[in-house]
């Protein structure tokens, strides 16, 4: 079964002019049920927040996006085991907002985890990362065997 | 009327609609945190993957305006397979008070979260008082 997260991001005044957001989400939790594919087991008790996240599947690789706005890359642990890639980090308040009158906290902080099954096996010695403008792209080179190989068909 | 000549009139409405552009997705309003120093506000906006370049603050009377664009994944050739993000266009406004410093905000980008200082007005200020 698939739970629905919550979106701060997303849900923030923006009802009812992201009626088609719903519909998306709506979509989405049908195509992962009926056709498989990626899943993301979240496990919600270890996480006080939620990154969002984009996967795609390119010929030779996966590129799993994940929105980390502020967050710095030492605080940051990605995995692979098996075909569970795992990330999980910490955003960490700054110190001079901690102490500062705060009028207004609308930003995630504390820890976060996320798991996603990868459908195919990858090269997970050659898998590479980068960190920008609060992006994190992980690239996950995918196994020779299981790239599409085109079959040729001779017609008698 | 030629035959030609009829054939272009049905075909005219079904290319603008052809060239209609794609229904533009409502801006998404990108969280903040608001907080005060001694002389300034500052409001610190989460806008990963905004291209610097996009982004821009406009001061307008009483009004602080923040937009910016989140597209690299027009760059990237593959089959989204889950999707969270999509595409962002950052858009939100703050009302400024009259005890702010309009002509000297500044703002930076880094790791995804712009950063803007609004400098208080010296009505706002603390001041020390001299005892005579």
């Amino acid at each position: 079964m698939s739970l629905i997260r919550w979106n701060q991001t997303r849900d923030l005044d923006r009802w009812p002019s992201d009626f088609f957001g719903i519909q998306r989400e709506i979509n989405r939790v049908f195509d992962n049920f009926i056709h498989g594919g990626v899943q993301a087991d979240e496990n919600f008790a270890a996480s006080y927040w939620t990154p969002a996240v984009d996967i795609v599947e390119q010929e030779n690789e996966y590129l799993v996006k994940m929105e980390l706005p502020g967050v710095s890359k030492e605080d940051v642990k990605i995995s692979l085991e098996s075909n569970i890639l795992t990330i999980k980090g910490e955003k960490k308040q700054e110190k001079e907002e901690k102490s500062k009158n705060m009028h207004r906290i609308e930003r995630s902080y504390g820890s976060f985890q996320r798991s996603f099954t990868l459908p195919t096996t990858v090269k997970s010695d050659k898998i590479d990362a980068v960190f920008k403008d609060g992006v994190l792209s992980i690239l996950l080179p995918k196994l020779e065997e299981s790239k599409p190989k085109q079959i040729e068909v001779k017609v008698k | 009327m030629d035959t030609n000549n009829h054939g272009d009139l049905i075909r005219r409405p079904s290319s603008a609609l052809a060239k209609r552009p794609e229904p533009l997705e409502p801006p998404m309003t990108p969280v903040a945190d608001i907080y005060e120093t001694a002389d300034a506000f500052v409001i610190k906006l989460d806008m990963p993957g905004a291209e610097k370049e996009s982004i821009s603050v406009t001061i307008e009377p009483g009004m602080l305006a923040v937009k910016g664009k989140a597209e690299s994944h027009k760059l990237i050739n593959g089959q989204l397979v889950f999707s969270e993000i999509g595409r962002r266009i950052y858009e939100r406004r703050f009302n400024l008070g009259e005890g702010v410093d309009g002509s000297k905000v500044e703002a930076q980008f880094e790791n995804g979260v712009l950063g803007i200082t609004i400098p208080k007005a010296d009505i706002l200020k603390a001041r020390e008082i001299n005892i005579k």
